[in-house]
């Protein structure tokens, strides 16, 4: 007959050998426990007495519970009651048996692995692994060895081979230079060399400074000065103009160890600086700057004028006294920076009344154009003519009597002296003799006759000698009057109300300017960095040929 | 009575030596005002990184060190001291050398990573100092070969008891007889280890009469030490695990900072 059952139990003993026993049976149900009543006895104390039953139910295979004290799991799964696979694998309290199952004999295999009978020395070096961390984890150097491989490829092999090189990056690069920020090849056109300074000339066109730095530069390859040495970038939006004025005075402190016969003098700080130099237009137009220390600092401008005589109190105005405050004149200009220019309308005409003639008192000639002056004239006088207009002509001997600005005598104003109108022309040319060379025009400016070759019959034979009124004087600082709005003019302008002569230069020297801007171990309240009022390179424009559109910029940029 | 342990070798030589020159690096730090303002690339900033990277070498040197057991290059123990103080000096020297700047990039991750080696250095020096007296305080000197043996003998011994018993009896055995299965939480985690409920103990025990009664006594006293046992197996494999722990972050997060600080010489030199 068949077996319906075959346990098979196998010891894996390591010293003591493999040992295997395999029992046969032929009922269609048996028991499995601790106890002598059992047909497979199990020894162990988690089994009870009679733990499970294992039945054959025709095709089928099942194992039922005995009320054992531990129960029974079937692959893990506790269970009363369940029909077994080939496969599984049914745990009795803490003996696990494999069943094997082909419809005919049911296999059911307890692999015992490490039985009690195993040698004690064997059975505690067990245990004493399991009771190491080493046992649960991979090796210390193994774990280091993977993260390191990590890190070479990661963090060496990728950067290496694509363009972008972001994480090796120092930091976040500026503001202006973000549209190349991926393109590390832009500015770093050679590994392991400095930045070199044809890649900025690549986009930025500095002039002057710059090129002339340049030139400079080359002459003199061991001061080793390159823009990315002042230009630090990977600064975030700090740093790419530096604000920091040993920059220049690395070179600026002692520029006659450079180079002989320096156009600048050395300056360390504002301490040191030299005195301001104004910038003064010579009569052929060459500028020439001038120390405000030297004699020779005269303003060359051709106008008669002196602030004394203007700012004195009760002035004779057109509608009574007036006393004239320096914003009369001086208004700040739209820059918020500099001042507006003087203009004759504006501000001198109240005053200064270009008229003619006494008896024509709502007649003036126009101011800024010398040669609109005798068509003026010659309008005016053609109009009382040919309108036959009925003038109330003065009294030639009760002459308009009015006193010259600043002199307390009274002043003849000449007039014209007519008893009727002559001919147009000659009373227009009469006025004009006398604007240009006694009363309106001459009172400020120099005039010249023109040479007869250019007098025509219908222009003025006089010009006025172009006064140019510089409107700065230092044209390469940079000043804001708008800064400095709270302090009264005078505070700076400090010799103004006795100046009586334009020739005055009433500019501040810059020992004023160091009471407020030093260095705070000298009592300066505010900076006095060189950029406070230097700027460093005088950005013309970007030349055209340099200049590209939008979409073929971005183009051209990897990502 | 004074006794030389690893962080205070010598009367805390190697962390005065530490704090002075910290001292002495904050101080030049802070005076110093170089052009473009302090950086990694400033000169000091360059001296400092040198200062750092070499201190790191040295670090991993230790590595070595402790291996070559003839070296006539001073005290392991005064090497350890200073390899203490040394590596938590660090954690200051290299901000002064980025100047306190920190970004998303490899330069950063060098500084993680040391930060990360640190920290897990001071986590096992820290165990060292207060675990390790604790593994010579074993019962009675037993070693724990002799306490595993004990475990097995006192739990066959039980077993033995079971023989010919009832089910109830076996019941009993099973509940107070925790398997012996070390695992990685069984070692971290001690306090969860399992004792025996006196009081079901007791409730169990009244259920049983006579002989088997009398064996049950006895068989409970004998788990009962198996357990306190077992405890302590857990408490000397939980120490000895944690101060083997912190190397398994600390040796291969050095490991990855070597790479990430060959990374940021690189790529700085590469990008001048």
């Amino acid at each position: 007959m068949a077996s319906v059952f075959r346990f098979i139990h196998e010891k894996k003993a390591g010293a003591g050998g493999a040992e295997r026993r395999v029992v046969e049976f032929s009922e269609s149900a048996i028991v499995f426990g601790r106890g002598g009543s059992s047909h497979v006895i199990l020894p162990s104390y988690k089994v009870g007495t009679e733990h499970a039953k294992l039945t054959r139910e025709g095709e089928a295979l099942v194992v039922t519970d005995l009320e054992s004290p531990t129960g029974i799991r079937v692959n893990g799964r506790p269970v009363s009651r369940a029909e077994l696979h080939g496969g599984d694998v049914v745990s009795l309290g803490d003996i696990d048996l494999r069943v094997s199952f082909d419809g005919n004999t049911a296999e059911v295999t307890w692999l015992e692995l490490m039985p009690l009978s195993m040698p004690d020395g064997e059975r505690v070096a067990i245990r004493m692994r399991q009771l190491q961390l080493d046992s649960y984890l991979p090796s210390i150097k193994a774990i280091s060895i993977v993260l390191a491989a990590i890190g070479v490829v990661a963090w060496l092999a990728y950067p290496l081979s694509t363009s972008s090189k972001k994480q090796w990056s120092s930091g976040p690069i500026s503001n202006s230079h973000k549209l190349i920020e991926h393109d590390c090849v832009k500015c770093h056109a050679e590994p392991f060399k400095p930045v070199r300074d044809q890649e900025c000339f690549a986009c930025h066109s500095m002039t002057e400074h710059a090129h002339g730095m340049g030139d400079f530069l080359q002459q003199h390859k061991d001061l080793g000065r390159r823009c990315a040495e002042c230009h630090m970038e990977h600064n975030g939006d700090h740093g790419l103009i530096s604000e920091d004025s040993r920059f220049c005075v690395s070179c600026h402190g002692d520029l006659t160890a450079l180079k002989s016969g320096a156009a600048v003098e050395n300056v360390a700080s504002f301490d040191s600086h030299p005195q301001f130099r104004v910038s003064l237009r010579e009569a052929n137009d060459v500028v020439t700057r001038v120390s405000l220390d030297d004699p020779k600092a005269k303003d060359p401008t051709p106008i008669k004028f002196g602030h004394k005589v203007h700012l004195k109190q009760g002035l004779e105005g057109q509608d009574g006294p007036v006393t004239l405050q320096c914003s009369d004149c001086h208004a700040l200009d739209k820059d918020f920076k500099t001042l507006k220019p003087i203009d004759f309308d504006q501000h001198c005409r109240d005053c200064h009344s270009l008229g003619f003639d006494a008896r024509l008192p709502n007649s003036q000639v126009p101011h800024g154009d010398a040669d609109a002056v005798f068509p003026a004239l010659f309008a005016a006088y053609s109009r009382v003519v040919l309108l036959g207009e009925d003038h109330e002509l003065p009294n030639p001997a009760q002459d308009m009597q009015r006193e010259m600005p600043g002199t307390e005598e009274p002043r003849t104003t000449p007039m014209i002296e007519a008893t009727g109108i002559p001919g147009v022309v000659e009373s227009a040319r009469q006025a004009e003799r006398q604007l240009f060379t006694r009363t309106g025009c001459f009172l400020c400016h120099s005039y010249r006759e023109k040479p007869e070759e250019f007098q025509t019959s219908v222009n003025s034979h006089y010009e006025i000698v172009s006064p140019k009124i510089p409107n700065v004087w230092f044209p390469a600082a940079r000043f804001s009057h708008g800064a400095h709005e709270e302090f009264s003019c005078e505070s700076c302008h400090e010799k103004t109300r006795e100046s009586k002569d334009t020739a005055d230069l009433l500019l501040p020297r810059k020992q004023l300017c160091q009471e407020c801007h030093a260095l705070p171990e000298k009592g300066g309240y505010v900076r006095s960095d060189c950029v406070e009022c230097h700027s460093y390179h005088d950005a013309l424009g970007f030349p055209a040929e340099k200049k590209q559109d939008i979409a073929n910029y971005l183009k051209g940029l990897t990502r | 009575m004074h006794q030389d342990t690893f962080l205070n070798y010598r009367r805390f030589k190697w962390l005065w030596i530490t704090a002075a020159a910290l001292v002495a690096m904050l101080v030049l730090y802070v005076v110093d005002n170089p052009l473009g303002g302090r950086s990694g690339g400033s000169l000091l900033g360059y001296a400092y990184g040198i200062l750092a990277a070499v201190g790191i070498v040295w670090l991993m040197a230790f590595g070595l060190r402790k291996r070559s057991y003839h070296s006539s290059l001073g005290t392991l123990e005064g090497w350890l001291a200073a390899h203490v103080w040394i590596g938590i000096g660090l954690l200051l020297v290299v901000p002064l050398h980025a100047a306190f700047s920190f970004g998303c990039n490899v330069h950063t991750l060098a500084y993680v990573l040391m930060v990360l080696t640190i920290l897990t250095g001071i986590w096992g020096a820290v165990n060292y100092s207060t675990l390790s007296g604790r593994i010579t305080a074993h019962r009675g000197g037993a070693k724990d070969e002799l306490l595993v043996e004990r475990v097995d003998e006192l739990q066959q011994q039980a077993g033995q008891l079971c023989a010919g018993k009832s089910d109830a009896f076996v019941r009993l055995y099973n509940e107070f007889c925790a398997p012996f299965k070390p695992s990685l939480a069984w070692m971290l985690f001690t306090s969860r280890q399992p004792v025996v409920d006196k009081k079901a103990a007791r409730e169990m025990l009244s259920r049983l009469e006579g002989a088997e009664h009398t064996d049950a006594v006895a068989m409970i006293g004998l788990l009962d030490q198996r357990l306190d046992m077992l405890r302590e197996l857990a408490e000397q494999a939980r120490i000895k695990a944690l101060l083997k722990l912190w190397l398994y972050v600390h040796v291969p997060a050095s490991f990855a900072l070597c790479v990430a600080l060959i990374a940021h010489i690189l790529s700085v030199l590469y990008f001048r």
